[in-house]
């Protein structure tokens, strides 16, 4: 028969047997969203590793492409332009032995202005290719230069306001030459997509950061939609891509007949 | 009975709650929660019959042994599929199933609750337990193991088995025919309904968080 000291005995090793059990459930909840929590963390760090070689791919592409503008600019400049003036040189020494045919000489005259309209287009599209005056003279000052051929060559006004940044303030190449592109970009797209009248760019430093606004009175589009035809949204996905690389960001606000408003703000 | 003895009426009530509510959102039982339903509807079955041969006044020790040796058999079934991510593992609860089953054959008794089987029962369910446990954390497979239905059957199994092991360990002192009736109302009328009640709650929960099964395995 069982005694109290017996009884005592078995419900302490029920009682003990009940914790461990309890024990062991309370250690395998904790244990488990632990591993768990270490899963995504590796997870995360992953995507971040792989997000980091994707970034740097892209830096490898775009400096492959600017590289490749440079040799087909120089090679423009150096090659089929100096062939041009050249070509050019040859003709007007045959123009002045032909000036007695009347007819030959007014053809002759005409040709000589295709040349001359040639090497132009050469040279415009061999500085077009690699900005010299942004690697010479900065931002500031090639972002001028830039507006005022545009400016030039179609009827919309521009206005071009630095604040916190000298004309002659130097920034990182990278940083220069991306800010260069989007406006490029952007400019191209104001004028052929938008048909915009009034374009403002402003670039603004502040503390550790570059930020640029571009207003354009254009007809606007609907962003949304844009942004995820693959067709007509590469131009955005380009912007996009370039300021990945240097961790810059994009905000784009724009609506039918309401003009567009870019954001991006760059670290320095 | 159930007036001497009301944790026993009120465990058996407490049974048919996970029925109802496996029945309730049957469209979303996995496999092992059919099994464990199965396993319900065969408890409840036993249970009714006990209560009318306690009626009756009729020995029942062997309907009770009968029960175990169902129960048993369908729990290896049922961690069976728990464990189906592993073969070894599978391959560890046939044989652990076998052996406890053969021993209930050999050791089954038509007077007694025998206990013995019971306790070899009690401890085979454990590393059923342990089993499942260890690829819960191996496997890293649930997003939250508190919306995951086979951790609530092994927390049920690990508790009733772990609760009731030394009462069917120490069957001769705690719940043979030979025992004082205060002590048999201890350790049969109080405990093992406590801990049955406490089984049947946490297996309610296994099916109540079979809705989120989908979303939470990977």
């Amino acid at each position: 028969m069982l005694n109290s000291s017996n009884s005592v005995l078995i419900i302490s090793g029920m009682a003990i047997l009940l914790f461990m059990g309890i024990g062991l459930i309370i250690f395998v909840i904790i244990y488990q969203q632990q591993q768990l929590k270490q899963k995504y963390e590796q997870q995360k760090a992953m995507q971040e590793l792989k997000n980091e070689m994707q970034r740097q791919m892209l830096e490898s592409a775009l400096e492959v492409q600017e590289v490749e503008r440079v040799r087909i600019a120089k090679d423009l400049h150096d090659e089929v332009g100096a062939m041009l003036s050249v070509t050019k040189m040859s003709f007007n020494q045959l123009l002045r032995k032909l000036d007695s045919a009347e007819d030959l000489a007014v053809m002759g005259k005409q040709t000589r202005e295709l040349l001359e309209q040639s090497i132009g287009q050469v040279r415009r599209i061999s500085k077009e290719l690699v900005p010299s005056t942004l690697e010479e003279f900065g931002l500031i000052l090639s972002v001028d230069e830039f507006i005022q051929k545009v400016h030039l060559a179609s009827t919309s006004s521009f206005t071009f306001n630095h604040e916190g940044i000298s004309a002659k303030e130097r920034f990182d190449k990278k940083i220069e030459l991306t800010i260069y592109r989007l406006i490029q970009e952007l400019v191209n797209n104001a004028l052929k997509h938008s048909e915009a009248k009034e374009i403002t760019l402003t670039l603004t430093k502040d503390n550790n950061k570059i930020i640029f606004n571009f207003t354009d009175d254009g007809k606007g589009f609907d962003f949304a939609a844009i942004r995820n035809d693959p067709k007509s949204g590469l131009g955005l996905r380009n912007m996009e891509s370039r300021l990945s690389v240097i961790n810059g960001t994009i905000e784009v606000k724009s609506a039918i007949g309401q003009g567009t408003k870019t954001i991006i703000e760059i670290p320095i | 009975m159930s007036l001497k003895n009301p944790l026993t009426l009120l465990a058996s009530i407490t049974a048919w709650l996970p029925i109802i509510i496996a029945i309730y959102g049957r469209q979303k039982l996995t496999s092992e929660l059919k099994i464990l339903l199965f396993y319900l509807i065969t408890y409840v079955i036993f249970d009714i019959l006990e209560w009318v041969t306690a009626a009756a006044r009729l020995h029942n020790a062997y309907l009770h042994n009968i029960n175990e040796w169902v129960g048993m058999l369908i729990t290896g079934w049922l961690y069976f599929k728990i464990v189906e991510s592993s073969r070894t593992k599978q391959k560890v609860v046939i044989t652990l199933t076998l052996i406890a089953i053969l021993n209930n054959i050999f050791r089954f008794s038509w007077e007694e609750v025998a206990g013995y089987s019971f306790t070899l029962n009690k401890a085979v369910v454990i590393s059923f337990v342990f089993l499942h446990f260890h690829s819960i954390i191996t496997e890293i497979r649930i997003s939250n193991i508190l919306k995951h239905p086979p951790f609530w059957i092994s927390a049920a199994f690990l508790i009733f088995a772990c609760g009731t092991l030394f009462i069917y360990l120490f069957w001769q002192y705690t719940i043979s025919t030979t025992t004082q009736k205060e002590l048999f109302r201890l350790y049969f009328g109080n405990i093992t309904q406590l801990f049955i009640f406490t089984f049947m709650i946490l297996l309610s929960i296994a099916f109540w968080t079979s809705k989120f099964t989908k979303q939470n395995v990977e």
